[in-house]
């Protein structure tokens, strides 16, 4: 019927030829596929190239977790002494604690940003957060000296990482000169400029006799409430949203990385069976909905194992920082953090999103595995297959900082393709409604049945075809033979 | 008759490989199935097994269609021999045993035996890339008949073995008709068809050209060749004096000729005594398969086609595959 309405091709003879093997209808998958699949997975995992991969991802998910300690170490180690010569100041009171105190208190507290303007309090005694450090030690200590030449000459010998000058200046305030190798905008620099500035302010309070209770009600803390604009949201931090967009970047990069690994390995398992011709014996055994359903299954698998390996030695990083941290400097050491968002339900799901996409990307891969002739060339056929995993990965990647109400982030939290990325990204987000997850898994599952059917159609007429290019028109061709 | 092949065709794009075959092989038969390369032996094969469907014709077994019978029913040794590189020789018979119901424990202590019996019991743990050639054959033999097949689909299953690997596989393969198997072979070697096949099918270019009992193909030629060796005399140049005798081959241990309808052989043996020569071996015979085959295939007329044939087709299922 098409012949009459269209113009005949002129380069019929050059157009592929395919044929399929046919399907029967009659023929379960079960237990031909479990058969395929244990095998696949057997022999994936006994070999050295996954043995060895898997303990190096491990030793390295090890170490990766154990970088927190190992930065609490070197840090607790490493401390900056400061030296402060205030002779020429005529201070009414010691500079050195408030200094100290303000350095310590502010690093702590983590790195403020120039742009903070809250200007510590000259009442802060020294000593009451002098113990706020969870690393242990101090990072700064800071000590008095009296002969200013002593100190310049111990400075340039390396024992003081810094001098500080104290003098009285024209308009009566304290003026500071700060001698240092260390950079004139670094770190430092700025926390010693915000001990300066408490000590200065702690002078101007005792020059203008203001007393104590006077200095603490003028500097106690103001009432700053924020609140959220639409109260059916729970507020979020934004330390704590950038860390949910960090969750779900692990997560959106896991199925990523695995699709692309765990892809390639099944496309090359196909091609193997067609290049050392056992496909021939394979096909008067299985058909191929069996061969490709356990192959997916049985290279998932073992993909799977190789993550629980480094899944646990991850865990078990984690779990010895403190021992580590504690036997090496003698005190605890930092908490484990924690990834917000990663409730104990959007595990499940994870898991539940994982395996599927996998199928689903898995499948295109075998299909486009059993078009070649060679392993060699089964590069050739991956490269766009990750381009397509990729654009999942980029639509996650753009929705979490979109933010999840977007309306294309909800198209394709449901879209079969892109729903194992985008969905995870919402849920780590805490906005959707608990039956959002069901229904995009409602879609997927026939979607990987789908692509069954469709991938085995391809594969069929893929595995009858020898030296020949794999291109797109090959693969539509081979995908209209009905069988 | 129990298995039916009937007028398969079957087309490759513009090549048709093949062009109405048809033939039937009786229950417990070992069958030739001869032809030249790309002749269409292995698309037969293959339709038997319902790997391709042909364009047009059935197989039948027993008198079921091929296409409803359980893939146990055949045992299948391919041309192109392909084994799992990497994978243990008992693991992958079993796993190949398996995908056609057999318990895995049965298909081990089966497999077991076949390894002794063919002289490999401790290539059981060897991975398959570590095994010889002919050895490797060996493994796809008992992978075609671990599952206690009743059909044997064996295409070239003597091609590329030493004598004493040959001579084993024979064993099995007699055996497996003593047991009641009907098995269709294919081979390009003609001594070895004449040696186990009882009946034969030779095609070529698609086409049945000639099929039948061994006995009946070779008288049904009508030709007559006579086989003679004399002592002393290799030459034997008187021969060519005889009117109705065309000689067909001189060799050493003895010459063969073609007599012609209407002539007597005899007459040849009573001119070798009045010349005084001492006879050792005088016979009288119908053409060999090898020269049936020759007669009705044309061995360099069917070479030239293969190669067109292959050239037109990217398709390689009916041509076993350009290498």
């Amino acid at each position: 019927m098409m012949r009459l309405l269209r113009p005949r091709r002129t380069s019929a003879a050059a157009a592929p030829v395919p044929d399929a093997v046919p399907h029967r209808p009659g023929e379960r998958l079960l237990p031909n596929a479990a058969i395929v699949a244990r095998r696949e997975y057997t022999q994936r995992v006994r070999t050295r190239s996954f043995l060895l991969g898997t303990v190096f991802l491990m030793l390295a998910a090890f170490g990766a977790a154990l970088i927190p300690a190992v930065v609490g170490i070197i840090e607790g180690q490493m401390t900056t002494k400061l030296a402060v010569y205030s002779a020429a100041a005529g201070l009414s009171f010691d500079p050195v604690p408030i200094i100290e105190t303000s350095l310590n208190a502010a690093t702590t507290a983590g790195p403020a940003g120039p742009g903070s303007s809250s200007a510590p309090s000259p009442t802060a005694t020294p000593g009451s957060s002098a113990s706020g450090s969870g690393d242990g030690g101090p990072e700064f200590v800071v000590t008095s000296v009296t002969a200013l030449d002593a100190a310049t000459a111990a400075l340039g010998d390396g024992a003081y990482d810094g001098l500080i000058v104290i003098t009285r200046g024209a308009g009566g305030d304290p003026a500071y000169s700060f001698v240092t190798d260390a950079a004139p905008d670094g770190r430092t620099a700025f926390y010693v400029r915000q001990g300066a500035t408490a000590v200065t302010l702690q002078d101007r309070v005792e020059r203008l006799g203001i007393t104590a209770t006077q200095a603490s009600g003028l500097f106690a803390p103001l009432v700053f409430d924020v609140e959220p604009a639409d109260a059916s949201r729970p507020a979020q931090s934004a330390a704590d949203q950038a860390s949910r967009i960090f969750t779900s970047n692990i997560l959106v990069i896991l199925i990523f990385i695995t699709v692309i690994t765990y892809g390639t390995w099944v496309a090359m398992s196909v091609a193997e069976e067609k290049s050392s011709r056992v496909m021939e014996l394979m096909l008067s055994a299985a058909t191929p909905r069996q061969m490709l359903a356990g192959k997916v299954v049985g290279t998932g698998g073992a993909g799977l194992t190789q993550y629980a390996g480094i899944l646990a030695a991850g865990l078990a990083g984690i779990v010895l920082q403190g021992p580590i941290t504690e036997a090496i400097l003698g005190r605890g050491g930092g908490d484990a953090p924690a990834l917000p968002g990663l409730t104990p339900e959007v595990l499940v799901l994870f898991v539940a999103f994982f395996a599927l996409g996998f199928a689903l990307y898995a499948l295109i891969y075998a299909a486009a595995g059993s078009l070649v002739s060679r392993q060699e060339e089964v590069q050739q056929v991956v490269t766009p297959l990750t381009f397509l995993a990729m654009s999942g990965y980029f639509a996650a990647i753009f929705a979490a900082t979109a933010g999840s109400s977007a309306l294309w982030v909800i198209f394709f939290s449901y879209f079969p393709f892109t729903s194992p990325y985008v969905m995870l990204v919402r849920m780590v987000d805490g906005t959707v409604q608990p039956w959002e997850p069901l229904l995009s898994l409602v879609i997927l599952v026939p979607s990987v049945l789908a692509m069954l059917v469709v991938a085995a159609r391809v594969y069929s007429a893929g595995v009858l075809l020898y030296g020949q290019r794999p291109t797109f028109r090959t693969m539509l061709a081979a995908m209209r033979i009905r069988r | 008759m129990t298995l039916v092949i009937d007028s398969l065709v079957k087309t490759f794009g513009e090549v048709r490989a093949l062009d109405g075959v048809s033939f039937s092989v009786g229950p417990g038969e070992v069958f030739g199935f001869l032809g030249a390369n790309g002749a269409g032996k292995t698309t037969t094969m293959r339709i038997c097994l319902d790997v391709l469907r042909p364009d047009s014709g059935t197989v039948t077994w027993q008198g079921r269609s091929n296409v409803d019978l359980p893939r146990r029913t055949w045992g299948y040794l391919p041309e192109e021999r392909g084994l799992y590189a990497k994978m243990r020789v008992l693991d992958q018979l079993v796993f190949f045993a398996s995908l056609r119901g057999v318990p895995a424990a049965d298909a081990r202590s089966t497999a077991l035996g076949w390894l002794e019996r063919f002289r490999i019991p401790d290539y059981a743990g060897r991975r398959a890339e570590e095994l010889s050639k002919g050895n490797q054959q060996k493994i796809q033999f008992i992978a075609a008949i671990l599952h206690d097949p009743d059909v044997l689909l064996l295409d070239e299953p003597f091609t590329g073995l030493d004598p004493v690997n040959a001579a084993l596989l024979k064993e099995a393969f007699l055996e497996m008709r003593d047991e009641g198997k009907t098995i269709v072979f294919s081979t390009h070697q003609m001594e070895t068809v004449e040696e186990l096949a009882e009946s034969i099918a030779i095609v070529d270019a698609g086409r049945i050209v000639v099929a039948g009992p061994v006995r009946e193909v070779r008288a049904s030629s009508g030709r007559v060749f006579v086989r003679l060796a004399v002592e002393g005399d290799t030459e034997l140049a008187w021969l060519t004096g005889l009117d109705g005798v065309t000689v067909t081959r001189r060799g050493q241990d003895y010459a063969e000729m073609e007599v012609a309808r209407d002539r007597d052989p005899e007459t040849i043996l009573r001119t070798a005594l009045d010349r005084g020569l001492r006879v050792t071996r005088f016979e009288i015979a119908d053409p060999t398969i090898e020269q049936i085959f020759v007669e009705r295939v044309g061995k360099v007329a069917s070479d030239e086609r293969t190669l067109a044939a292959r050239g037109a087709a990217p398709v390689a299922a009916g041509a076993g595959g350009p290498r």
